[in-house]
């Protein structure tokens, strides 16, 4: 019997479990496939002028642990040797392969980029033969963007991996080992000056302890910045990688590859839910609390057929937006919950978290990853019972 | 102001007028084409890319039915690169009236198209999505096209032969001299730029934009513009055209086109060829239907909808609104018989398996206005070599004569030959090379002549990537690279939008998410 | 069987790319282009004449470790997928003699146990792995696992249960790894059942498939599979619990059976199927005897692929946890890079290599004393790349709770 079981490995999932590892509780998280915490750009979007929306909107709801919520984060994340930086009330500038730049709160340190007016030169670093990153098209809209006003030169360069056809996933591991490392140091040494700003696509090491960028940094003495961009998304999947290891390392139980297909439950509690496992064998797990984490329509915590939409394990109330198809309005679709994050009245301790909640357009309010991060730590909370959370709330 | 001088303007780069410059231009006819956006623009992409057997028409019209089964075998001689020879099934369910297909296996017969029967449990092993309620099927040599292929085969094939072409170049009016049209005012819809192009004669191939076209010179054509809905599914279903056996009606036709499959059409008539919506009942009809083939429809993972717009031509006067009885045929409009302008005709009607047959006759035509007496050779000319369907004649059958430059890059060993879109295996080289062509002006162009971004992920992947592959190139166009991106995506979009549900709607939000959030690329917070 | 997968793939693939990158071998195999290129990539591509190539090049790499189906957020059977694929091609090629050898481990296995001292002695000798290298393409630097003096079922049939009153009744799969190189894992289970009042049966079996399986020849698989099927008919339909001790075995019985080798009447089985920790953590009567003497030292354990691939979770570490002093910690790093006899062939020894590489930064992260994991093969790999002991959970659980107090 579980404390807490959290259905959906996402950031929401995993941060209610964390809330629940914290108080030292026995906790599973059931997950059927990565939702879109690994393909995300690694960046804890959040906009901090939308914790002053109206009572009901979900930043409203959490609006008390935000700061908490996003310290436990960076602490979580932080004891598999991730770091992050920023603060859940300000935003900071970031930019991505594509040139373009991209406002969030919490970023990795390897793409935090401070005092750009300090540069003077920028090299952008790209691989021969990998065609993510176009150091060309970066440096182009970099220098457009104005962000660099002390930028004197740029220089696009190209490394040689030395293999036949170049990808992501085999590139950020390859190139934390020793041979590749060691050329890759040498090949940039000759572009090392004071006030330079080397920027890479975000492959430098695939696990969230690999501080290549750091490497580079000391041995070269220059600024070295991380770009995010397509899939697969190497900071997405350290995040995703950081989260699950520190909590199996502080106790809480994964169970994945079953998807959750139903639920039982007495007069007002869930009591189990259903699992499909591999092969079709369907049990039943209990536990004391659950907290409903499953995504939107790509995580799967949303499904639509021709006719509806629905939230397939307890058939929570969906929320349809008007011109659903218009202006991306289709991602504010969810389920509408509480005060306390509890999405059906005769169920006392499910809560819900993340982007299935109702009028969570990460897209419109620029805040996917900071919203799923406060609502599921706020949601671990208060399915255990937390008396304080509440009386805040 | 540019100045241009020819013998022929050809206004409208379809199927029609891609044809008739091919022809003037092997004619040895001077002719200049102008096109108001991309070569195949129009109905000669947003069609079904049916390479008609004549079969559908056996009965109704076996004119038509003659003219296709002449034309289908004339295309797979001269142009085996931009067609499929498929074949067809055409099938007939037990609730199908057995009497049509009496009638049908008749008009056939007399129309001179070749039909076999096929035993129908052979089909339902081969194809176990299909219905179990198939009852006789009937093997016809109906084959695929594609217009993009085919129309730019037509426009480098002409090019070759001294036929000129402007792209992204609309007509904006017309100069008149003495009841003579003498010369036309076009505007580059890219830079803003005028050019003023003399000519003798003008031919409006505009399609559905016709009647406009006509308007600009101040004479009439009198078109129904009749908006045809198509759905396409992610895979190739089948790899035969199917067919159902019945009067022609709405939603019984799937095509196997590539590597996806394209279920069609409604009949709508609307009233500006502009109009190209997909309407949620028309999905919801084509899908009904659609289900009587293969009843799982719904579990098919579909791409996109989009629309067409035929014009049918009206003759004279006509109120007629039952567009389906109309005969698809073509007409050769000469205003100076019919309003007394000179120096202009329209081209209306036909299909896109007879523009070979439309362009030879109003070449003749031509030929006799202008005094010069020379033969079509557009039937005997082959347009595109004789290459089997083969993974390794890809690109020597997609980019035909401007396929050299291509192989050339791919040579050896090189970088180039990753594979940068992977739904449609579209290579570096290609990317960087038709990047390159003065006629691919941007990052949508690319996509119509190598098929990025029309796989399953809808440019998710590989449209960040081309548009980095080819930033050099794509920089010296004269629209924005990152626009040519949010444009790219936006016409993704528009087709995605009408189908949003099931792994649609999962497709759509990835792609929402990785430009939306990974990328910034529209745009930043919505200010509260 | 083929159809299914192949329309489900078609239908699901959103093309996110998330199954590469969680693919161990995509991360250190420049020359395997990943679970979706070789998937759904090639799949597509090669329904339409024009874009299709007769196989997916690199797809011979792929050791079906099944982390990209894990991963994949769409539910695509990718593995599956690429199994039927690369079975397919291999066939075209031809199989090699080892790919016939490492199918059937019982063949090995029946041999090597009665002459396990000679076995191990040359399979440790440099000369003769060299031999083994070049005639066979076994890879000569990986060690091999050692075979036991005694199989399993030698022990077993000789082994009188302690049941007071048989209460109730398992079967046991114990899988070629027990059966011929650890037979102490089965001894521990059945000792620790009966402490439980559980007698235990194990009828003849065949190997359940997966090596058959991982070196493309599903025909044999499926030979395996039926004979398996057959054998437990019988208790299945008494609703006697089938019981595994390894993962891999539980996995192929689960889920291959039905799925990949598309035996319909599998799914039937499929409920009866535990994983032997999982069996024992769902019993009352566990509580009881986990109230033992805790166990003491540092552990780090390795969650194999394929039990994690089972959808049940990880009940033996949960169980160990109960009475361990000090957490066990959990290495969470990957795969080990083994994948059964994958790893044992020469071609593939670097991957094995570069994957392990992740396994030992992370055992030195955590310097434990012994290692834990239920994947005997696995565990060749956790002690080639540390040289610690490794343990199955049921060994440590055992010595602790079937004490005679
Ligand atoms: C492509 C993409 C990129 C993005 N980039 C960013 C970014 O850079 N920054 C940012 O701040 N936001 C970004 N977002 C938004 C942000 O990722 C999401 O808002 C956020 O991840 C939602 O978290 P979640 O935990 O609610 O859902 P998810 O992360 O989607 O997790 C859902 C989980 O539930 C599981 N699940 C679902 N149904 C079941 C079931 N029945 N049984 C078992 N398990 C189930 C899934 O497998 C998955 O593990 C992005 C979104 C997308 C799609
Ligand atoms: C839904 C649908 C399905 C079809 N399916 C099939 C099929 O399966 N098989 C078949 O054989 N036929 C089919 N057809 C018919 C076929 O598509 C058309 O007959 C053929 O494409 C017509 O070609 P076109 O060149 O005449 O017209 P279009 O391709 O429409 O070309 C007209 C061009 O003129 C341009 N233009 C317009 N105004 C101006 C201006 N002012 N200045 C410059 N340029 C201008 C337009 O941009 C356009 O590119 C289908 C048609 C539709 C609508
Ligand atoms: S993870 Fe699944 S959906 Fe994504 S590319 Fe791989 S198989 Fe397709
Ligand atoms: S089964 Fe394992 S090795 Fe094979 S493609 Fe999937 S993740 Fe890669």
């Amino acid at each position: 019997m579980y404390d807490l079981v959290v259905i959906g490995a996402g950031m929401s999932g995993l941060m209610a479990a964390g809330a629940g590892a914290r108080r030292q509780k026995k906790v599973l998280v059931v997950a059927k496939g990565q939702g879109a915490l690994s393909l995300s750009s690694g960046c804890i979007d959040f906009n901090p002028g939308l914790l002053e929306r109206e009572e009901g909107s979900p930043y409203f709801k959490v609006r008390e642990v935000v700061e908490e919520s996003f310290n436990f984060f960076k602490y979580l994340v932080k004891r598999c040797g991730l770091n992050y930086v920023g603060s859940p009330s300000e935003q900071t500038r970031i930019f991505t392969t594509l040139g373009t730049v991209k406002n969030s709160c919490l970023v990795p340190e390897s793409m935090f980029l401070e005092n750009p007016d300090s540069y003077e030169r920028i090299i952008a670093v790209g691989f021969k033969g990998y065609f993510d990153f176009s150091p060309k098209m970066f440096l182009y809209y970099a220098k457009k963007s104005g962000i660099f006003p002390g930028l004197k030169e740029t220089e696009e360069v190209y490394f040689e991996p030395g293999v036949r056809t170049v990808n992501t996933t085999w590139l950020a591991q390859a190139l934390t080992r020793g041979e590749l490392k060691e050329k890759l140091i040498a090949f940039l040494k000759p572009y090392a000056r004071p006030k330079t700003l080397m920027v890479f696509p975000a492959v430098l090491g695939d696990l969230p302890e690999d501080r290549l960028f750091k490497e580079v940094e000391e041995v070269l003495g220059v600024k070295v910045v991380e770009l995010p961009g397509g899939f697969p998304s190497v900071p997405g999947q350290r995040l995703h990688k950081a989260l699950v290891s520190s909590l199996k390392e502080m106790g809480v139980n994964f169970l994945f590859n079953a998807e959750v297909i139903g639920y039982k439950k007495n007069l007002r509690q869930v009591t189990s839910i259903k699992i499909k496992e591999s092969g079709g064998r369907v049990r039943e797990i209990s536990g004391k609390a659950f907290v409903l984490a499953t995504g939107s329509f790509w995580g799967k915590g949303l499904r639509a057929n021709t006719e509806e939409i629905c939230e397939p394990i307890f058939q929570s109330k969906v929320y349809l937006p008007r011109n659903f198809a218009e202006d991306f309005n289709f991602l504010a679709s969810g389920i509408y919950t509480d005060e306390y994050l509890r999405p059906i009245k005769e169920l006392e301790n499910l809560y819900g978290a993340g982007s299935i909640l109702a009028n969570s357009n990460y897209l419109k309010n620029n805040s996917g990853l900071g919203l799923a991060l406060a609502t599921g730590y706020k949601a671990g909370l208060l399915a255990l019972g937390d008396g304080e959370v509440r009386r805040n709330a | 102001m540019k100045k241009l001088k020819t013998t022929v303007l050809i206004i409208g780069g379809g199927a029609t007028g891609t044809g008739l410059l091919r022809d003037l231009a092997l004619r040895g006819i001077d002719a200049l084409l102008v096109e108001q956006k991309d070569i195949a623009h129009g109905a000669s992409s947003r069609f079904h890319g049916l390479l008609h057997s004549g079969a559908r028409y056996a009965v109704k019209d076996p004119n038509a039915a003659r003219e296709c089964i002449e034309e289908n075998l004339i295309l797979k001689k001269i142009a085996p690169t931009c067609v499929e020879e498929t074949g067809g099934y055409f099938i007939e369910l037990n609730s199908d009236d057995p009497a049509y297909t009496a009638k049908w296996l008749d008009g056939c017969q007399k129309a001179g198209i070749e039909v076999r029967e096929v035993d129908p449990n052979h089909l339902k092993r081969e194809y176990p999505l299909l219905t179990k309620e198939v009852k006789r099927v009937f093997e016809v040599p109906d084959g695929t096209v594609d217009g993009f292929r085919l129309c730019w085969a037509n426009v480098w094939q002409a090019e070759e032969y001294g036929g000129r072409y402007l792209t992204y170049h609309q007509l904006e009016g017309f100069e008149k001299q003495h009841g003579r049209l003498t010369a036309a005012k076009l505007r580059s819809s890219l830079t803003g730029e005028e050019v003023f192009v003399e000519f003798e004669v003008a031919v409006n191939a505009a399609g559905a934009w016709a009647a406009e076209v006509a308007q600009l010179a101040g004479v009439k054509v009198n078109l129904l513009q009749n908006k045809g809905t198509l759905i396409a599914f992610n895979q190739r279903i089948f790899q035969k055209v199917f067919n159902r056996l019945r009067p022609p009606s709405d939603g019984d036709i799937w095509v196997p086109h590539h590597t996806i499959t394209i279920l069609g059409t409604t009949s709508v008539n609307v009233d500006n060829p502009e109009i190209l919506r997909p309407t949620p009942e028309e999905i919801t009809k084509l899908l009904e239907i659609g289900k009587e083939l293969i009843p799982e429809v719904l579990e098919l993972r579909m791409l996109r909808a989009f629309a067409g717009i035929r014009p049918l031509y009206l003759g004279e006067e006509s109120n007629s609104q039952d567009s389906r009885s109309i005969s698809r045929d073509f007409v050769i409009i000469d205003h100076e018989k019919n309003d007394g302008l000179k120096g202009l005709i329209s081209l209306v009607g036909g299909k896109l398996t007879t523009y070979r047959l439309m362009a030879e006759k109003t070449g003749d035509y031509i030929g006799k206005l202008l005094g010069i007496d020379r033969k079509s050779k557009t039937s005997e000319i082959p347009l595109t070599p004789a290459l089997a369907v083969e993974e390794k004649n890809r690109i020597a059958r997609r980019y035909i004569v401007r396929a050299p430059k291509i192989e050339e890059r791919l040579k050896g060993v090189t970088e180039e030959k990753q594979v940068l879109c992977e739904c449609e295996g579209v290579t570096v080289a290609e990317i960087k090379e038709v990047a390159r062509w003065e006629d691919t002006h941007n990052l949508e162009d690319l996509r119509r002549k190598t098929r990025l971004g029309m796989g399953t992920c809808q440019g998710l992947n590989c449209a960040h990537r081309g548009l980095g592959v080819a930033f050099t190139e794509l920089l010296e166009k004269s629209q924005e690279p990152l626009e040519q991106l949010k444009e790219f995506l936006k016409n993704r979009y528009a087709g995605q939008k009408h189908l949003l549900w099931g792994e649609q709607l999962r497709e759509a939000e990835l792609l929402t998410g990785l430009y939306g959030c990974n990328f910034s690329l529209f745009g930043g917070t919505d200010d509260v | 069987m083929l159809k299914d997968i192949s329309l489900e793939t078609l239908n699901h693939c959103a093309k996110c790319s998330t199954c590469t990158a969680n693919c161990p071998v995509a991360k250190v195999n420049p020359d395997f282009p990943g679970p979706k290129a070789v998937g759904p990539d090639w799949l597509r591509l090669s329904l339409n004449a024009e874009t299709k190539v007769d196989y997916p090049e690199g797809i011979e790499y792929c050791s079906n470790c099944k982390n990209c189906e894990i991963a994949c957020p769409s539910g695509v059977p990718v593995a599956s997928l690429n199994q039927l694929t690369r079975a397919e091609k291999l066939k075209k090629k031809g199989f090699r003699l080892r790919e016939k050898l490492f199918a059937n481990p019982r063949l090995l296995g029946r041999i090597a146990v009665n002459f396990a001292g000679l076995v191990n002695f040359f399979t440790k000798i440099k000369i003769f792995r060299l031999i083994g290298k070049t005639l066979f393409g076994i890879s000569e630097n990986i060690s091999f696992p050692a075979y036991a003096h005694k199989s399993f079922s030698r022990w077993f049939g000789s082994y009188r249960q302690k049941v007071n009153k048989p209460k109730n009744k398992v079967v046991y799969f114990p899988g070629c790894f027990t059966e011929y190189n650890k037979p102490e894992v089965g001894e521990a289970l059945v000792k620790i059942l009966n402490r439980l009042n559980y007698e235990v049966i194990v009828p003849e079996f065949k190997c359940c498939g997966q090596p058959a399986i991982g070196n493309g020849r599903l025909d044999t698989a499926q030979e395996f599979a039926h004979f398996n099927l057959s054998q437990l008919k019988k208790y299945v339909k008494d609703g006697t619990p089938v019981l595994f001790s390894c993962p891999s075995c539980l996995l192929t019985f689960k889920e291959e059976y039905g799925g990949l080798l598309g035996i319909e009447e599998a799914r039937e089985f499929v409920p009866y199927f535990y994983e032997a920790g999982e069996f024992l953590r769902g019993l009352q009567e566990i509580d009881k005897l986990l109230e033992c003497e805790p166990i003491e030292g540092k552990y780090a354990y390795h969650e194999p692929c394929h039990l994690k691939a089972s959808g049940v979770g990880t009940p033996g570490l949960e169980l160990l946890n109960e009475v361990a002093v000090n957490k066990i910690v959990p290495l969470d790093a990957g795969c080990c890079g083994l994948s059964g006899s994958y790893g044992l062939k020469a071609e593939k020894e670097p991957i094995t290599e570069a994957i392990g590489q992740n396994l030992k930064k992370a055992i030195d992260r955590h310097a434990p004393e012994a290692l834990v994991t239920e994947c005997g093969m696995c565990g060749v790999q956790l002690n080639n790349v540390s040289g610690l002991p490794v343990y199955h959970p049921l060994e440590l659980l055992a010595e602790k709770i079937t004490k005679e107090s």
